[in-house]
């Protein structure tokens, strides 16, 4: 009997005070209406719990903030301790280190850089994709406040409303960019031995302080303005630090606390003995959408954000630190409405005890801006990539041109490969089929590793061998290696057999192709392949995997001519077609030069210089020259003993007489070079020829 | 019928006595190998057979495989290559020995095979903190093993890879080195002059003056005040012993200490 009427007297007291926590209504209206409903004593009672509930609860998220520190440090190797009270300061040798704020010249031609080389990169999202900037020129954005806004996109000429982009491919973007930038310099002056600072009108947290190191919270719009410091040691030198870093402080998102902040004072504006219907009346209009969403935020907060965030930081002393930091990471994006940078984190430590930190902060600021038509691109430069519906926080697919290939249902997607996504949220990677427009899962338990060829890719299973899958499905190659590549028209793949590298092969159609055990793979110039068993003998593959030279000799290297290989058994060298006719070189050469050869021409030289002998192992043309290249489409090129540059072709008639300025690296190395399509070119040091000797505006750095 | 059931029983020991002898070597890791007696043709696929060893995924083992060479110098002849593969393997536990010398336990164990891993051409097995006296045992069981093996004085001394002792047998060399003691010296100050060269120019192979038991008993004496010794015992094909000791291979590791 006792405990029913506890347990009524709860309800009473629950009906009574019911409601009083705004987190329970649903919207500004149904709060409203509920004050409306109260006596205006109880209303009174209403606001001025309210005042007291955002009071308490913004002064005590004040002290809650998040921030990721890993910091690594190298020893000196030098352990000494350094008794710093009788050190002459005025004998070391210290160098006076002024702060000096840069030139504001300086600073706009490097906004005019960042501005000119500013681009975007679109992101698909439903209902708004979203930009992110970046600036291949961006020296500015350590000096000052850059703010960049979108003020118009377009797709062509045409264009768009922002406001319906979604998942519109966006060709260009008009941005204005504001740059505030410092004229004069401010300084906080800290003693290392102070307790607390105060800094236009901001109570700034001291967290640690020592004479060598400061650690400082600053608030956002302060930190906008900072711009560096320095330490002041005992002999009023300025010195720079030795260690620096700044990072975020993350908590109750500014916007929550600005809102409730707002409401609050509301509150306290009506908060008399009693609330009448015509005080109400004026309240109402002051209490917005925005505070009260505020507020609800806020007790949401208070609810689950704080207590899931506790969870996440203490749950588990023994959690892997990276692990944590993981987690707390991946939990702050996903609340962003909720949880936000509020406080910039500085530490600075300087190599000496200072006597002074100073901090320097810009003022007189002037802001410049400029407009500016920007490249946008998307984040997958072709093909399929991933879109976020924001509201239902689903991922879905769309084509290069924003045109929905699947729907948005899948948590956490982002995309491996033209064909392939992964939903980290279950783990499963998917095959995205566009005939039927369908994302479907692979083979389960198995794990894209890499696209080969069309639709099929490389797969690893739970024992983490490789294998390849057709369309994330169909075994194709099975799963027992270690690592699998297309080369040419066979698919190359690697296990270990008592701990030797060993290489099967296979067709595109999964064919294994018998072989001894092979213990080298390597693809010669004509798409043939150049193998060793594992008796050290060596013999060619042809393209199909037809053995056509036999595991029997001692070396085999390539000669960049189809069919035809450089061969050696026991004492004897010879060339060697794949119908296995051989060809003896003439005797007593003194030295061939097989890295060189090309096109059927092989170089070759005695005490007279370069010469070149054909695959019928005749000398075709008498050695002469003091440098040659391989032959290229017919040309080599070659250096005469007089120093005479000539293009000449497989007969040794001159093609071209060149006449080249001294290389800028003052090299005079004759070579072939290829670019990544294949094309090659002759060069003489960093000057690049196309193969009619012509010079050409290519990049050395861009040939191999 | 009654002469069937007769063959089908000796049908039956032959097997078992097959299937018993096979059994004699466990697969690598799965119990330690016994060196005395060890078959130098041993089956290494399936004493190598357990590819997870080869991957990392045992525990208990590191192992290292590389293929060396080693190119034989010929007088008047083409050089040649001999190319071998070394299995370097070591248990990273204490309480495991990858291999016995009858009751002699070694913790680490090495093999050298042909490339076709049909042949072993050595058998390596190292163990640290040994003291004298367990030194000595093993001496004492590896001459009482071979009674016929040979020694020779001049290869055990004056060289620069620790005190050794080396057997001779006419399928096996047996070499027990302890690194971190010099070799052995001889006092030969009552040996005959004897000419290295007869009159066709071959080298006369030296007469032998110390008996086997003065080797060891030289040896003992050598050893006696080293309390901790690490040791290294190679068992090799006579060949590749030839080899080995005549040129110079490509491998690294323990057998640096092969000399």
């Amino acid at each position: 009997m006792r405990i029913t009427f506890l347990f009524l007297l709860f309800l009473f007291f629950a009906s009574c005070t019911g409601k009083k926590d705004i987190g329970q209504f649903d919207s500004r209206t149904e709060m409203l209406a509920h004050i409306r409903k109260l006596s205006p004593q109880d209303r009174a009672n209403f606001f001025k719990q309210q005042v007291q509930l955002i009071d308490t609860t913004l002064a005590k998220v004040k002290d809650q903030t998040i921030y990721f520190s890993f910091s690594m440090g190298l020893s000196s190797g030098d352990p000494k301790e350094v008794n710093w009270d009788t050190v002459n300061w005025n004998r070391m040798d210290i160098q006076n280190k002024a702060f000096v704020i840069p030139n504001p010249d300086t600073l706009k031609a490097a906004f005019e850089s960042y501005a000119n080389t500013l681009k975007a990169v679109q992101s698909f999202g439903i209902p708004h994709s979203s930009f992110e900037l970046d600036a291949t020129d961006d020296k500015i954005s350590e000096t000052g406040q850059l703010s960049t806004s979108f003020k118009q996109l377009f797709q062509g000429n045409k264009s768009l409303d922002s406001s319906k982009v979604g998942l519109l491919p966006v060709s260009q973007a008009l941005v204005e960019i504001k740059y505030q930038l410092p004229h004069e310099l401010d300084s906080l002056v800290i003693a290392p031995d102070a307790k607390t600072v105060k800094y236009m009108g901001y109570d700034l947290t001291i967290d640690t302080i020592s004479p060598q190191g400061i650690e400082l919270d600053l608030p956002l719009d302060l930190y906008y303005n900072y711009l560096g410091h320095r330490g002041k040691i005992p002999n009023d030198k300025l010195v720079e630090s030795n260690s620096y870093s700044a990072m975020p402080l993350y908590g109750l998102h500014p916007e929550i606390q600005k809102q409730a902040k707002s409401a609050g004072q509301l509150f306290q504006k009506f908060q008399t003995a009693a609330v009448e219907d015509a005080m109400l009346d004026r309240f109402e209009p002051q209490f917005t959408e925005a505070m009260f969403q505020g507020l609800k935020k806020l007790n949401h907060y208070q609810s689950a954000i704080e207590k899931e965030l506790k969870v996440l930081l203490g749950d588990n002393k023994n959690a892997d630190v990276f692990d944590v930091i993981k987690k707390l990471r991946e939990y702050i994006e996903s609340n962003g409405e909720y949880l936000g940078p509020v406080e910039q984190r500085l530490s600075i430590s300087f190599p000496y005890p200072v006597k002074q930190f100073l901090l320097y902060f810009g003022k007189s600021n002037e802001t410049i801006k400029a407009e500016r038509r920007i490249p946008v691109s998307r984040t997958a430069s072709y093909g399929y990539m991933t879109y976020l519906d924001q509201e239902a926080k689903k991922y879905g697919i769309v084509d290069s041109m924003g045109n929905v290939i699947i729907e948005p249902r899948f948590k956490e997607l982002t995309r491996s490969s033209q064909d392939y996504f992964f939903d980290s949220s279950d783990s499963i990677d998917y095959f995205l089929n566009v005939k039927d427009k369908k994302l479907e899962p692979v083979k389960d338990g198995y794990r894209f590793e890499q696209k080969l060829e069309a639709n099929l890719s490389v797969f690893k299973n739970k024992k983490e061998d490789l294998g390849v899958l057709r369309n994330g499905q169909e075994e194709i190659v099975p799963f027992k290696y270690t690592a699998i590549e297309k080369q040419g028209k066979l698919f190359v793949a690697k296990y270990t057999l008592r701990g030797r590298e060993t290489f099967d092969l296979y067709t595109l159609k999964g064919d294994l192709i018998e072989t001894p055990l092979l213990s080298t793979v390597d693809m010669l110039a004509d798409s043939s392949f150049m193998v060793r068993s594992k008796l050290h003998k060596f013999g060619v593959l042809n393209t199909s995997g037809k053995l056509v030279i036999p595991l029997e000799y001692d070396k085999i290297e390539g000669l960049k001519t189809a069919n035809w290989v450089y061969a050696t058994k026991g004492r004897e060298t010879f060339l060697l077609d794949y119908q296995n006719k051989r060809v003896d070189l003439p005797a007593n050469l003194r030295y061939i030069d097989i890295g060189r050869s090309a096109e059927g021409m092989i170089p070759f030289s005695d005490y007279d210089g370069y010469g070149f002998i054909d695959l019928n192992g005749r000398i075709v043309i008498q050695p002469q020259y003091s440098n040659i290249t391989e032959f290229y489409r017919g040309h080599a090129l070659v250096r005469t003993a007089k120093d005479e540059l000539f293009m000449i072709d497989k007969n040794n008639s001159i093609f071209k007489k060149l006449v080249l300025p001294p290389s800028p690296d003052g090299s005079q190395r004759l070579d072939v070079a290829f670019s990544k399509d294949g094309t090659g070119y002759f060069t003489m040091g960093e000057i690049v020829l196309d193969k009619d000797g012509n010079v050409v505006h290519v990049s050395i750095d861009d040939l191999y | 019928m009654k002469n069937t059931k007769i063959g089908t029983i000796g049908i039956a020991i032959l097997s078992l006595s097959i299937f018993a002898c096979k059994q004699s070597v466990k697969p690598y890791a799965e119990a330690p190998l016994q060196l005395k007696g060890v078959d130098m043709n041993v089956d290494l696929a399936k004493f190598l057979g357990n590819e997870d060893l080869f991957r990392g995924k045992v525990d208990m083992v590191n192992l290292d495989v590389k293929e060396n060479e080693i190119v034989i110098e010929r007088k008047d002849l083409p050089d040649s290559t001999v190319y071998y593969v070394q299995y370097n393997v070591n248990s990273n536990k204490e309480d495991i020995n990858l291999a016995d010398y009858g009751s002699f336990k070694f913790k680490t164990l090495e093999l050298l095979t042909d490339l076709a891993e049909k042949e072993v051409f050595a058998w390596m097995a190292e163990q640290e903190d040994v003291s004298a006296d367990d030194v000595n045992k093993l001496v004492d069981q590896i001459a009482l093993d071979n009674p016929d093996a040979t020694m020779n004085s001049r290869e055990l001394e004056g060289v620069s890879s620790g005190l050794r002792l080396i057997w001779h047998t006419k399928d096996k060399v047996f070499q027990l080195v302890i690194p971190e003691i010099e070799s052995l010296r001889f006092d030969r100050s009552n040996e005959e002059y004897s000419p290295s060269y007869d009159d066709d120019g071959n080298p006369i192979e030296p007469k032998e003056t110390f008996s086997k038991e003065q080797i060891i008993a030289l040896f003992k004496e050598k050893l006696k005040d080293s309390a901790k010794n690490k040791i290294t015992f190679f068992i090799a094909k006579p060949q590749f012993d030839e080899w080995f000791r005549d040129n110079s291979p490509s491998s690294r590791g323990t057998m640096t200490r092969y000399d």
